[in-house]
């Protein structure tokens, strides 16, 4: 770090320290379904390979390909929600709005399904 | 006191007040609300004491080409009726059930549900059954159970209760009581004919058959049919000697609009995710406050009304197949439940927080009237020479969709309380309706309505046109809800004793 930039940010820490740590806190709650999901991967596609579920939810995306049409441009809209919320977050959001697709009968929360679609179709 | 007609010497001359024809449900209440009014009751029986083949025999008939129960298997003939192997669930009929509803033809009741009320607290005790009525009160009783709900009150499908009778089995349970009346009760004595005086319109004499003898003649200020709701209408178009079509059929209305409730069997399923929610309460008989109750799922009043539905009453079943994390699959599996066991024991592993369980569900469910849905006589006849029947069931694809409807928000009801997800199979239209059972609850034949034109019976009971001829039964029904009806027949035959008191006193 150069003085000249050493000291301005010591100065901005000084003037602005504890408000700006807690914008900066707020905004990692705010943010932190999606960061706790990323965890670091590429996308929020890539990272439904890291949840617990991922086993469960790819086996669960091979019968919904023998099961459901395949919305098109379906990587789009999970991408943006899990973007927005997260996995569980976005699960969540389909529960509480009653955003259910059918597979086989059961009526499974969309961005569950999506997700296992997704998956599957990673191979 | 107990007679047995087959003893009655040939030309005995029988007389009463009140002839009360059949000694089920409906026509023991009636006997035993008017035993201590003065009244001289008699209580006509086709049964004795004891079931029998013989007397079981009068109740045979044919069936229409939708699967059901035949004739003889749907009720019993003896002494208690078909209250001698009824389950005893209980639960009132809805508000709603008995207004006028733009999207069902030919629905509201000439009465509403409050003008029954007083005698619905009423048939609470004849039933043995708790009281206050508690039919509302799924979280009190959750509570006293100790237990959670799955989906809360309130809501668009809400839990409701069913209460258990012991069931009483009428025959048994007020046997002696009637024995010791005044009421004189007729055993192994069955109607085969009213017959009318001139002016058509009162009856004048009831022709009794019974074996070993010839039939007898019985004359009474006042007859009430309590024979079921079969042999309510079977009677009224038998009666057809000298008025043509038989006894309140003007309007060629005596046996339509049967029904019964259609129970659909594992037409439906979840996957339980939530343990607090998997309790004794919510899947399977409780018991709190010393009463035994079942849980189970209704479209609210309100959302029936505003999302134009009927009704249905949907059972959660006793806990199936266990979901075994370790080896990530159930611990067993039934396709034809569940379906495919790759998707369920995927689903379940992505979703578990704790236990989870299949259960199967079923439901009861509301039918529209169809005047086509029928009760007729054929040219069979018993050995009393009584035109045997035929039921004519008839469904649409309209109940079921009604069904399938309620189903699929009650999906989103627990899958909005995370409790549970579920399953409508794919082919559930495709086994209805052949795949379908039966709540053995005979409904409709002598609708209750203000219009004789499409009705039998008016909002007492009273066959339409006659003077004296009462119906007692759910052959009333005018639209059938979801509920079953035993308690509703009590508390109508109740009321009809009122009536009647009424009815003479002036
Ligand atoms: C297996 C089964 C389970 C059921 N479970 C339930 C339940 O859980 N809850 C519920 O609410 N309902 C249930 N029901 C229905 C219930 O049993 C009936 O609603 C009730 O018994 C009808 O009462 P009722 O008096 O109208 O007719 P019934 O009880 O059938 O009585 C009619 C009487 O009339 C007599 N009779 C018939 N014809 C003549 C004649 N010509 N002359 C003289 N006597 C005659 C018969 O012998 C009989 O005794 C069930 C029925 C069955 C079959």
């Amino acid at each position: 770090m150069s003085d000249p930039v050493a000291r301005a940010w010591a100065v901005t820490r000084r003037t602005f320290g504890a408000t700006l740590l807690g914008a900066l806190g707020l905004a990692a709650v705010e943010t932190w379904p999606r960061w706790a999901f990323w965890r670091g991967a590429a996308s929020s596609l890539d990272a439904l390979a890291g949840l617990p579920q991922a086993a469960a939810l790819k086996a669960l995306g091979r019968q919904a390909q023998a099961a459901m049409a395949i919305p098109a441009g379906y990587a789009d809209t999970l991408a943006a929600r899990l973007g927005d919320e997260g996995y569980a977050g976005a699960v969540a959001r389909d529960r509480a709005e009653g955003r259910l697709v059918s597979i086989d009968g059961w009526l499974v929360p969309e961005t569950q399904a999506l997700a296992g679609l997704w998956l599957a179709s990673a191979g | 006191m107990f007679i047995d007609g087959r003893a009655l010497p040939a030309g005995t001359a029988l007389e009463a007040d009140i002839a009360i024809v059949g000694a089920g449900a409906a026509g023991i209440t009636l006997a035993r609300a008017l035993k201590d009014s003065g009244l001289s009751v008699a209580l006509i029986e086709s049964g004795g004491l004891e079931w029998s083949e013989e007397a079981q025999d009068l109740a045979a008939g044919e069936l229409g080409p939708q699967t059901y129960a035949t004739p003889d298997t749907v009720r019993l003939r003896y002494f208690g009726g078909t209250t001698g192997h009824w389950g005893g669930w209980c639960r009132e009929l809805d508000a709603i059930d008995f207004e006028p509803r733009d999207f069902v033809p030919l629905s509201g009741w000439p009465l509403k549900k409050a003008e029954i009320d007083p005698w619905y607290a009423k048939a609470q005790s004849v039933l043995q059954l708790g009281s206050p009525q508690r039919y509302a009160d799924s979280e009190g009783i959750a509570k006293a159970a100790g237990a959670a709900l799955p989906v809360a009150r309130g809501g668009d499908i809400e839990p409701i209760l069913f209460e258990f009778s012991p069931p009483t089995r009428m025959g048994e349970v007020y046997r002696a009581e009637l024995e010791q009346s005044a009421v004189k009760t007729y055993l192994n004595t069955t109607l085969v004919d009213l017959r009318v005086g001139d002016d058509t319109r009162t009856v004048t004499t009831l022709t009794l058959a019974r074996d070993g003898g010839p039939a007898l003649a019985m004359t009474a200020r006042h007859v009430v049919l309590a024979t079921g709701a079969l042999s309510n209408a079977q009677m009224l178009l038998a009666a057809d000697s000298q008025v043509q079509g038989g006894l309140g059929n003007g309007a060629d209305q005596v046996g339509r609009y049967f029904t019964d409730h259609p129970i659909l069997i594992g037409y439906a399923a979840i996957l339980a995710l939530d343990p607090s929610a998997g309790g004794p309460f919510a899947f399977g008989d409780i018991a709190a406050d010393k009463r035994r109750w079942r849980l189970a799922f209704q479209p609210s009043e309100a959302y029936r009304a505003a999302q134009k539905r009927l009704s249905c009453l949907i059972t959660i079943e006793p806990p199936g197949p266990r979901f075994d994390p370790a080896a990530g699959a159930f611990d067993r599996s039934d396709a034809k439940w569940f379906g495919a066991p790759e998707t369920v024991n995927a689903l379940a592993a992505a979703n578990a927080t704790g236990p989870v369980r299949l259960h199967v569900l079923n439901a009861g469910i509301e039918t529209r009237p169809n005047p086509d849905s029928r009760v007729t006589l054929t040219g069979k006849r018993d050995r009393f020479g009584m035109r045997r029947l035929k039921v004519d069931w008839r469904l649409s694809d309209a109940d079921l969709e009604h069904y399938l409807l309620n189903l699929g928000d009650f999906a989103k009801a627990l899958a909005h309380s995370g409790t549970a997800l579920l399953r409508i199979p794919p082919d559930a239209a495709a086994r209805w309706p052949e795949e379908t059972s039966w709540g053995h609850h005979n409904l409709g034949t002598t609708r209750m309505g203000d219009d004789p034109r499409t009705s039998v019976c008016d909002r007492d009971g009273r066959v339409h046109g006659m003077a004296n001829l009462w119906v007692a039964g759910s052959s009333l029904w005018t639209t059938p809800g979801a509920a079953n009806p035993t308690l509703t027949i009590v508390a109508l035959a109740l009321r009809l004793a009122d009536r009647l008191k009424a009815e003479m006193a002036a």
